[in-house]
């Protein structure tokens, strides 16, 4: 006799989908005895899809209910009548059987009785002669696996019968089987609610198989399973709704003893799969992973349900599931396949550099040659010093303790964020964490070819022509920004023009990958620490690849959120302290400098003098000066004109974008000399315009590389002319750096004198107050604890303060008198403050090249008050100014003027975040190969047919095949 | 069909690289445009305002010192000399808002020491209220013996690091000895330069010498720059410091023709105020020819140019009415000249000096013994208001050796006349300015031949003093405080004697403005804006200077700028 056949139709939504179901069930070959269809809370539209229905039940359910559950109340419906030879069939809306599909399952069903659900080929909606789905499995460690994924089908799967389970779309199951098993696990209401009823069908002793015959299209509506959309929403709540099933089966199907161990280790394990997913390149499935993690944990009474449900329909061991679960092997061959077929579509467009075949290396191993050769005068030296070149700490741990937030170590007491560049030098110095001073040396050392290395790497990315590359490579590594700063001890400076080209570098590969991506945001907040003022521009410049690149925002999205990790506390400082301006100051100590002129600037110069290529000493006829500057102006001009050139080339959009990086680059050297927020003493000091000019390089060498190829493979004759020029600029400042003409020297990572330094050997928080005497007669006071001013020690905020606080008087007042007669009521403020030294500094002299007659004035009044102090010891000249010490100094009261207590809970609040920020960055960094690619259709490669249109994709290259 | 395609295919050519052209030439002219405005166009700057405290240092022990008596040099066994004090000088000192306690300075080179001729510290305690206390004093003595004669006075000043001297002379016949008194509690470690004539004087001795704290040391300036006609003594201390006076005797064919202390001037500088230099007998007694100073008997402006480049200098003659007589000089660099006044006629004038590089001057007037100052009646002290002349004007010095005049609970002599007289108001000054390159001392012939027993007065270049200053007069003869106002606007000075008010005295801008004073008196000057001023004292064959000194720098406010 021939069962009765209940088909279960449950919709959410009536239109085409369920029309076309509807239309497949009237023309089966055996029609279902009884078909119920479940209303899921589509309020009305699919009663109105009913019309010209065949014969069925509607119920209506009163909102929309999982899947299982909507299937349970129709058959609560049909128990009435039921008898032994009764099955159920399970549809979605979205689930149109082809004609014969009924009749094969229950064709299956009939023929071996032990059988007790069968399931049809599940095939794409849209192109019918692809499956979905046929059989579902779990590896050993219980995560589901469909057996078959995204194929065409060319009958190579028919050989398959036995399963350990199938999916919902079509599933044919003997009713009493259903009775006996509950129905489907109300813990599993979208993902593996089939696997768990196949699962408890095998253990009650039934089998499980697939029909290759019978066909259902589905759509993946999200009526059956989760919605099988691309967009990236959907998922995200697919890999959290997967996850969650897989978390709560894992509970389920448990021995006993370890379902405890089990739920306790729901947060570690989530923990460790949140990193593992970062590096996997995944990171919007880090929040479902929690989610997951927290609602498998709060859902024990509903495992316990299931689990008692197992219990009471098992009849055999989970051993006789274990032939029917994919093996280890099988896994990993499925693994491999999926990342090979990740990075075939991952790699569509990656083109390898030849980074040691087409001038890379050479145009590094040039550079590093004129490197080391400029900087012969640094060979050997353990620390640099001069300009705004300071020693770091000499240890890696007190480098690491200045990030964050904490007692400023220049000023009495102060409690301040950090700057952000203290964890630069940080890792810069744990580089070189036997002597940390001597990472800036290295820095010296690698800064031009590093740099070159990085526009070779740039233009790498959009050319292949050696000759334009290599020209990148050298104009960039010699770019007299960079020269000047390295002239001028500015390693912030220094590490912007290094870092720059190697964040355009990963900006442009952003879009293709979340490591990239990743490297970038890094980077961003390395060069914006290095030169917050360059800020503005870089971030202009990632507001303009937002707005373009469109489809892979994401990626571009994240760039800023390191940085603004890191700046965060000491914007907020500076906004409540109503000095908004200061935010941009450059890290590091103030120093000042001859800044150049507009005209000057825009050769690309921070400072005057044109590199030395004038003299400013006036000793030379001025026709001389003349002539030099026309020379640079005639160098200059060839990169311009090749710059320009770009625009008319076969790119010019590439070069449109390149130029208007530069502008906006030279435009914010520009603005920010103009701003002097940062103070030596009492001369305002403006910010070094040297980063925005790396910037404006930067894009200046694009635009004429790609101005270059406009003679295409006669690219070269262009490229040795614009190498030409770019090397014969520098020629002067190389010269400079070799002479040792600039401001850096080799020197000792100590800024005190040795006599204080021995001091602090013994008595660590030793004060020394520095006095500088002031163009205006009045003195700048700073107090240096220890062994002296170290980089990492320099913080903005102190150096752009403008309000004076409690502390800041308390240090003017003892200033003060110290420079007055009769010091004598000093001693005790002097104890207070455990200051064991007093320097008076040679005189500033702003911006004029000798101090002022007034600074001399009080250069004599000071120390003609600190001569007469009869509470201190006159020690003499010294190299950094005339000492004097304090003999009767104990630290013993300092620590309570810098409590450790105080800096929390701040200090473990920011720090905790940044770190935190930094390490999942740097975890999405970390490349471990393309992600897998998943939920995404499979495209055909859309060939533009009208070439006349130019790809907008600026980004593209100009790769030939002619080269 | 072929040629359509063709001709398609150049068409759209033809307006792809039209397109290209035209997006690239706007694309270069807005990058020119846009290098051309960062280039032309000023864009707003901002330039922040570094904080700075102005501390005023917490009020201190003051100490100052007058040098105590006239030194003479005694003649030991051999060539040995030692000094010794001759003498008591008389001391007017004053106080605000404290207490004043006088105590003797050791002065071990002095063999004779008697505690009232022994240098005088005059101490105040630091102020336990948020008042400035001011104290301030000034010494005198008239000599009279075979080798001193004449009018001395100085004012009590403060301790300093770095001072400059301008005067003194180690010519034969001349004596100059240097007093260093160090009322510090730290050893002062001084060092000596002398600028000359013939340049900067290298002598034994001139570094190292060691002034103990509390005392004072006696020094010949002829053992460190023996021989020079115009020496500048630049005086440096490191550890404690030192209150450095001139002593200045000159003897002519064995009689003593004059006795000065001379005070520290004002630091080189390119611009220099000496105000009060009276000059008289200048009808008389003018000798110099060809713009040379040849004599100390004569007056002049001693100028030095202590730096490596030559000076152009410019001295301007201010009297008290008339227009300023102006002459020029270039001094070469590291070298000391004199310049004679020549064609100035006899009243009391201010000079300022400009200079193109730093200069050290101080101007020497002659007091000559046949001369009186005040026999013209164009000299005479007018009297403000009442033109009666003053009957006590011309007193003739009551020298009262050893009359302390320092309780300041004493009111001054309250004989003398409050007011305030203005001195030589109408005196006819040649109005002739000078031609640039020029002299003064274009004069006639030798007038008249020196006669022993006169006086002469060095006036050093003063700073100017601003609020409340206290000046004490001694009781030497015809005291007139001599004000110059270098502002663009007029000052109005205020006076007070003890509690009494005296009338307002206004000096015009750049103007000079000479009252006579009471002898012994002790006035309170204010001045909103800095005013420069020196009290001189002048009668026939005496004469005397006091500048009027701010307080030493070491003890105003100060800018500090913490970070």
């Amino acid at each position: 006799m021939s069962p009765t056949v209940t088909a279960i139709l449950v919709a959410r939504a009536g239109g085409e989908h369920l029309s076309q179901t509807l239309d497949a069930l009237t023309a089966q070959t055996r029609r279902p005895d009884v078909l119920v269809v479940v209303d899921n809370g589509s309020r009305g539209s699919v009663a109105a899809s009913l019309s010209d229905a065949p014969a069925h039940k509607l119920i209506t359910m009163p909102g929309v209910v999982p899947f299982g559950e909507a299937v349970e109340a129709a058959a609560r419906t049909v128990a009435l009548e039921r008898s032994d030879d009764d099955v159920l069939w399970l549809l979605g809306q979205d689930t149109a059987p082809t004609p014969a599909a009924l009749e094969r399952l229950l064709g299956a069903l009939e023929v071996s009785p032990s059988v007790a659900i069968v399931g049809p080929k599940q095939m794409e909606w849209d192109r019918p002669d692809y499956i979905v789905e046929y059989g579902l499995s779990m590896t050993r460690r219980g995560r589901a696996v469909s057996l078959v994924t995204e194929e065409l089908d060319q009958g190579q799967h028919d050989t398959v019968s036995d399963v350990l389970a199938v999916g919902a779309n079509g599933l044919l199951i003997r009713e009493p089987v259903y009775r006996l098993l509950g129905g489907f696990d109300p813990g599993l209401p979208v993902v593996d609610d089939a696997l768990d009823l196949c699962v408890r069908a095998r253990l009650a002793g039934h089998r499980v198989s697939v029909v290759p015959d019978a066909r259902v299209l589905t759509a993946g509506d999200g009526v059956i399973g989760p919605v099988m959309s691309p967009r990236l929403r959907a998922r995200v709540r697919r890999a959290r709704l997967t996850r969650t099933a897989q978390l709560y089966r894992g509970m389920v199907y448990a021995p006993s003893f370890s379902v405890f161990w089990l739920w306790w280790a729901l947060g570690p394990r989530a923990i460790f799969r949140a990193i593992w997913l970062l590096l996997a390149k995944r990171p919007h499935e880090v929040g479902g992973e929690f989610r997951s993690a927290l609602s498998v944990a709060f859902s024990l009474p509903t495992v316990s349900r299931a689990r008692s449900q197992i219990a009471r329909s098992r009849t055999t061991g989970w051993w006789a599931l274990s032939s029917l679960r994919m093996s280890s092997e099988a896994v990993r061959r499925r693994n491999a396949l999926e990342r090979e077929q990740a990075r075939q579509y991952h790699e569509g467009a990656r083109r390898p550099l030849h980074f040691f075949t087409s001038g890379g290396a050479w145009t590094t191993i040039a550079l590093a040659i004129v490197s080391l050769v400029a900087n012969v005068p640094l060979l050997g030296a353990h620390a640099i010093g001069g300009g705004a070149l300071l020693p770091l700490s000499a240890k890696v741990g007190e480098l690491w303790g200045q990030t964050g937030y904490g007692w400023r170590s220049l000023a009495l007491a102060q409690l301040d964020p950090a700057d952000p560049f203290a964890w630069v030098l940080a890792v810069m110095g744990s580089g070189t964490w036997w002597e940390p001073s001597f990472a800036l040396v290295a820095l010296w050392f690698v800064a031009i070819p590093l740099a070159g290395a990085g526009a070779w790497v740039v233009m790498a990315r959009l050319t292949d022509r050696a000759g334009v590359r290599v020209f990148a490579g050298l104009a960039y590594g010699l770019a007299p920004t960079l020269l000047i700063a390295l002239n001028d001890g500015r390693p912030a400076a220094v590490l912007v023009h290094i870092l720059l080209p190697w964040l355009f570098a990963a900006g442009l590969r952003a879009p293709r990958s979340w490591s990239a991506s990743a490297i970038a945001a890094l980077l961003f907040a390395a060069v914006v620490a290095c030169a917050p003022s360059l800020g503005v521009a870089l971030l202009i410049v990632w507001i303009g690849s937002v707005v373009l690149t469109g489809r892979y925002i994401g990626r571009f999205l994240a760039i800023p959120i390191p940085a603004v990790a890191l700046f965060a506390p000491v914007v907020v400082v500076q906004l409540f302290s109503g000095n908004p301006l200061g935010m941009l100051a450059d890290p590091g100590p103030v120093v000042p400098f001859a800044g150049a002129t507009r005209w000057e600037m825009a050769l690309g110069y921070p400072t005057s003098g044109l590199g030395g290529w004038l003299d400013l000493t006036g000793s030379i006829d001025v026709g001389i000066n003349i002539a030099a500057g026309l020379v640079v102006l005639v160098l200059v001009a060839v990169v311009a004109a090749l710059a320009v050139a770009g625009l008319f080339s076969a790119h010019p959009v590439r070069a449109q974008l390149a130029l208007f990086i530069a502008l906006l680059g030279l435009a914010s050297a520009a603005a920010t000399v103009g701003l002097r927020v940062a103070f030596e003493g009492q001369t305002a000091v403006a910010l070094w315009p040297g980063a925005g000019l790396s910037l404006a390089s930067l894009g200046l060498i694009v635009a004429a590389s790609t101005g270059m190829t406009v003679l295409r493979r006669f690219s070269y004759y262009p490229a040795i002319a614009g190498t030409v020029a770019v090397v014969l600029l520098a020629v002067p400042l190389v010269g400079a750096l070799l002479m040792g003409t600039g401001k850096v020297a080799a020197s000792t990572d100590r800024t005190l004198p040795a006599y204080v330094v021995a001091t602090a050997a013994s008595t660590p928080r030793v004060g020394t107050m520095v006095i500088t005497p002031q163009p205006d007669g009045g003195i700048a006071t700073v107090l240096v604890r220890g062994q002296g001013m170290t980089l990492d020690q320099s913080s903005t905020l102190i150096n752009t303060s403008v309000g004076t606080g409690e502390g800041q008087q308390e240090l003017a007042h003892l200033a003060g008198d110290l420079s007055s007669t009769g010091g004598a009521q000093t001693e005790e403020r002097l104890q207070q403050f455990g200051i064991g030294y007093i320097l008076l500094a040679p005189a500033a002299t702003g911006d004029s090249a000798d101090p002022s007659a007034d600074a001399t004035n009080v250069t004599t009044r000071v120390r003609a008050s600190l001569d007469a102090n009869p509470t201190l010891a006159p020690i003499g000249e010294t190299d950094v100014g005339l000492l004097w010490s304090y003999p009767n100094v104990s630290t013993a009261e300092v620590d309570l003027l810098t409590p450790e207590s105080a800096t929390q809970p701040w200090r473990t609040i920011i720090l905790s975040v940044q770190a935190l920020v930094i390490i999942l960055t740097l975890l999405v960094a970390i490349p471990t190969g393309p992600p897998r690619v998943e939920g995404r259709r499979r495209q055909e490669p859309v060939t533009t047919e009208d070439e006349d249109f130019e790809p907008v994709d600026a980004l593209a290259g100009d790769f030939d095949d002619e080269a | 069909m072929l040629w359509q395609v063709i001709s398609m295919t150049k068409r759209r050519n033809f307006l792809r690289y039209g397109l290209r052209s035209a997006a690239g030439l706007v694309g270069a002219g807005i990058a020119a445009a846009v290098v051309g405005f960062l280039c032309i166009v000023p864009l707003p700057g901002f330039t922040a305002l570094a904080r700075s405290e102005l501390v005023t240092p917490t009020p201190t022990d003051q100490r100052l010192i007058c040098p105590g008596a006239l030194v003479d040099v005694l003649s030991l066994d051999g060539d040995a000399t030692a000094f010794g004090a001759v003498g008591i000088p008389e001391y007017v000192t004053s106080a605000s808002d404290t207490a004043i306690t006088q105590t003797p300075v050791a002065a071990p080179d002095d063999m004779v020491g008697d505690e009232l001729a022994q240098p005088q510290q005059l101490f105040a305690p630091a102020p336990t209220t948020d008042l400035t206390p001011q104290i301030a004093g000034v010494q005198s003595q008239r000599a009279a013996t075979e080798s001193l004669s004449g009018f001395a006075t100085a004012a009590c000043t403060q301790a300093s690091t770095d001072a400059w001297l301008v005067g003194g002379s180690t010519e034969t016949g001349r004596t100059t000895l240097l007093l260093l008194t160090n009322p510090t509690e730290v050893t002062a470690n001084v060092s000596l330069t002398v600028l000359s004539e013939r340049g900067w004087v290298v002598g034994p001795g001139s570094s190292g010498i060691v002034v103990e704290p509390g005392t004072q040391r006696i020094l010949s300036l002829a053992a460190i720059a023996p021989n020079v006609n115009n020496p500048v003594v630049h005086v440096t201390s490191t550890g404690g410091q030192v209150v450095p006076t001139l002593q200045q005797t000159v003897v002519r064919t064995l009689l003593p023709d004059g006795v000065e202390l001379i005070a520290q001037g004002a630091s080189p500088n390119v611009s220099l105020v000496i105000p009060g230099v009276r000059l008289s007998g200048m009808a008389t007694h003018q000798s110099s020819e060809g713009g040379m100073v040849t004599s100390d008997q004569e007056p002049a402006v001693r100028v030095g140019v202590p730096g490596s480049q030559e000076s152009e200098v410019t001295v301007t003659a201010y009297g008290v009415s008339g227009e300023p007589v102006t002459v020029k000089a270039t001094v070469a660099p590291e070298r000391v000249v004199e310049l004679p006044f020549g064609s100035l006629s006899d009243g009391i004038y201010t000079l300022v000096i400009s200079a193109t590089e730093p200069v050290v001057a101080a101007a020497r007037t002659i007091n000559y013994a046949d001369t009186d100052p005040f026999a013209t009646s164009t000299a005479t002290p007018t009297p403000v208001g009442t033109s009666t002349p003053r009957a006590s004007g011309r007193p003739t010095p009551t020298a009262s050796p050893g009359a302390l005049s320092g309780d300041t609970a004493t009111s001054p002599s309250k004989a003398q006349t409050a007011a305030l007289d203005d001195v030589g108001g109408d005196g006819p000054v040649s109005g002739e300015p000078v031609a640039p390159g020029q002299t003064l001392g274009s004069g006639g012939a030798v007038a008249a031949s020196p006669l022993v027993g006169g006086d002469f007065t060095w006036n050093v270049a003063t700073l100017p003093v601003v609020g409340d200053t206290l000046l004490n007069v001694s009781s030497g003869p015809h005291p007139t405080l001599t004000l110059f106002n270098s502002n663009e606007t007029d000052i109005t000075l205020k006076f007070a004697q003890g509690d009494t008010a005296l009338p307002d005295v206004t000096i015009p801008a750049n103007g000079v403005r000479a009252v006579s004073l009471a002898p012994g008196a002790r006035y309170v000057l204010s001045s909103e804006m800095p005013v420069y001023a020196t009290v001189s004292y002048a009668a026939t064959g005496l004469g005397a200077s006091m500048p009027l000194t701010p307080a030493s720098p070491l003890g105003s406010g100060i800018r500090v700028y913490p970070r």
